[in-house]
């Protein structure tokens, strides 16, 4: 674990100063500690918090998924497999293709509200449908989950259908998955959801551990199994909910990562989730590097993040399955 | 005594058949107590109901009077350890932890350890292997040491020699006598009559939810018995060289 945390703080620091745009190291820290920015001090200003961005997104999707996998005791579980992101993704949609709909609540921004929302909404429908008094029917959450995205995403698709032809080109870019945010104000909600709901995970590891051999080994050892599952889904659902909102939906991590971690650190769930969250925040940070040093195409536009880590993470996950095949 | 079932009925939702009909049994600590009976007759349920996993419909299951409905979740722990016939583990822990994650609700200064755990159904040499990587046999050994590192009075296990060669499976019964004889209530469901009938201290035999017979292996495992429940071509005898039961199907009766 601690070659991924250094791993971690070594792309933290490095990946601020990649990008299409060159910046000089010394200019750039002597704008940003005087204060008066120039060119190199704006770009370094606008990259620190998109690569913060990109660390807690990538790790509280990254711990979603491994929780996600040991509640459904399903390898493939992610906040994708089960709707609950294109879920999240449709409630920020209609936050944001509705100007009305537009406010705050404190530091809260009513995307992420609505996000939330949506997610839970999404979360119940797939307890009532699975929930059995024996306990959760993985095989049915997961055929549910799937349900749901074809819902969500046929709903994404009626939105963005009404909305006004002005408001789409930022709306389809955001639902591609990206990072670009303008300072540190779009940030500010984000540690006041993703901390305690971090904390709160971790602190289940061992019921965790539990019920990676199911649900009557861990009811039998005194796990409260209904509890714990259903505030997990809970709280996983706000943190997917919470990156969402800002980011719009980004895939493979919570797939990719928690795989990496287990074959680094073993399946322990102590070790596990924070290594998770590191593997998941490194990742995302390089991805949305490479993504900002490409001028795709000579168009001048950034590739979107969740391009990215689509287009590299499936090829990668097909070639870890391969090499974790027994022989 | 230990556990006991008074009355239990029990049947699975939207399912009007009782998979448990009327089931009075009672285990006392110190001895191992087999539980006979073909598929599908309501051993596993039974072994479920024992575990506090389900609520009968009907009657109580109580462990020293305390009936597990109402026993806290963590204390039923403390005194009830459940060994499900199958465990699906996923994700690659090593077997040193498997084993110690038999504790999760026991007081911690109960006087159990990993190591004796596995030096007692023989898994210590396997200790930092992968438990995906294991054979059938040598992961229900490996979940039977963290049953007993659990430290619980009483064992409920659901055909613990299924996957297990000859060799473990008498390595096995030999350690469940040893557990009652340290005083451990321990009740195992089997098929394996012979193994029961070697081993066992007192048996009940259930047919389609009903127990149609308990007590000693004389008087549980007689051939007009055993043909009752599960049909013709069954040959109960005596063993040539210990003074047990043997049970045999006969060739060419069908």
């Amino acid at each position: 674990m601690w070659f991924l945390l250094a791993l971690t703080v070594a792309v933290i620091a490095i990946t601020p100063w990649l990008g299409a745009e060159s910046v000089d190291m010394a200019q750039a820290w002597s704008e940003l500690r005087s204060g008066e920015l120039g060119r190199d001090g704006r770009i370094l200003s606008l990259r620190l918090p998109r690569v913060l961005l990109a660390t807690v997104v990538g790790g509280c999707l990254a711990v979603v998924g491994a929780v996600f996998q040991t509640l459904l005791r399903n390898a493939l579980a992610t906040p994708y497999t089960l709707g609950v992101s294109f879920a999240g993704a449709l409630g920020a949609f209609v936050a944001l293709s509705v100007p009305a709909l537009l406010f705050r609540v404190g530091p809260v921004a009513s995307p992420v509200l609505f996000a939330f929302l949506f997610a839970v909404a999404d979360v119940f429908v797939l307890l009532g449908i699975a929930r059995r008094r024996t306990g959760m029917a993985a095989n049915e959450l997961l055929l549910a989950g799937v349900t749901l995205n074809f819902f969500f995403g046929a709903a994404i698709l009626l939105v963005r259908f009404l909305t006004d032809p002005l408001r789409l080109r930022a709306m389809d870019r955001w639902m591609m998955g990206g990072l670009q945010v303008s300072g540190w104000s779009e940030l500010i909600a984000l540690p006041v959801l993703v901390l305690p709901a971090l904390g709160w995970i971790a602190m289940r590891h061992r019921a965790l551990d539990q019920l990676s051999f199911g649900e009557e080994v861990a009811a039998s050892r005194g796990v409260d199994v209904d509890r714990v599952q259903v505030g997990l889904l809970l709280v996983a659902s706000l943190l997917t909910a919470a990156v969402v909102s800002i980011t719009g939906p980004i895939g493979f991590l919570g797939l990719l990562a928690p795989h990496g971690a287990r074959r680094l650190v073993g399946a322990s769930h102590r070790l596990l989730l924070p290594s998770a969250f590191l593997l998941g925040a490194a990742l995302l940070a390089v991805a949305d590097a490479v993504a900002r040093s490409l001028s795709i195409f000579g168009r001048g536009a950034e590739l979107p993040v969740g391009i990215l880590t689509a287009l590299g993470g499936a090829p990668l996950f097909l070639l870890l399955l391969r090499r974790s095949r027994p022989q | 005594m230990a556990l006991e079932l008074s009355g239990v009925s029990f049947a699975y939702p939207h399912r009007q058949k009782n998979v448990l009909d009327e089931v009075d049994l009672h285990v006392r600590p110190g001895e191992l107590f087999c539980l006979l009976g073909p598929n599908g007759s309501g051993k596993s349920t039974l072994l479920r109901l024992a575990a506090g996993l389900r609520e009968p419909a009907r009657g109580q299951v109580a462990w020293e009077g305390e009936p597990l409905v109402s026993m806290p979740r963590r204390r039923r722990a403390e005194v009830l350890s459940f060994l499900p016939q199958q465990v699906e583990a996923l994700y690659p822990y090593p077997v040193e932890e498997v084993v110690s994650l038999g504790r999760y609700a026991v007081d911690a200064s109960l006087p159990a350890s990993v190591a004796t755990a596995m030096q007692a159904t023989e898994v210590t040499h396997l200790a930092h292997r992968n438990f995906l990587e294991l054979s059938g046999g040598e992961r229900q050994r490996v979940l039977l040491a963290a049953c007993i590192h659990q430290g619980a009075r009483m064992m409920l296990l659901d055909e613990p020699t299924a996957a297990l060669d000859l060799h473990h499976q008498v390595q096995l019964m030999r350690k469940l006598v040893k557990l009652a004889g340290e005083g451990h209530a321990v009740l195992c469901a089997t098929h394996d009559l012979n193994l029961a009938a070697t081993f066992g201290h007192r048996f009940a035999m259930l047919q389609a939810g009903r127990v149609v017979a308990q007590g000693s292996a004389a008087e549980v495992l007689t051939a007009e018995r055993l043909t009752a429940v599960y049909g013709q071509g069954i040959w109960v005898g005596r063993h040539p060289e210990a003074d047990t039961i043997a049970v045999l199907p006969r060739p060419g009766v069908s």
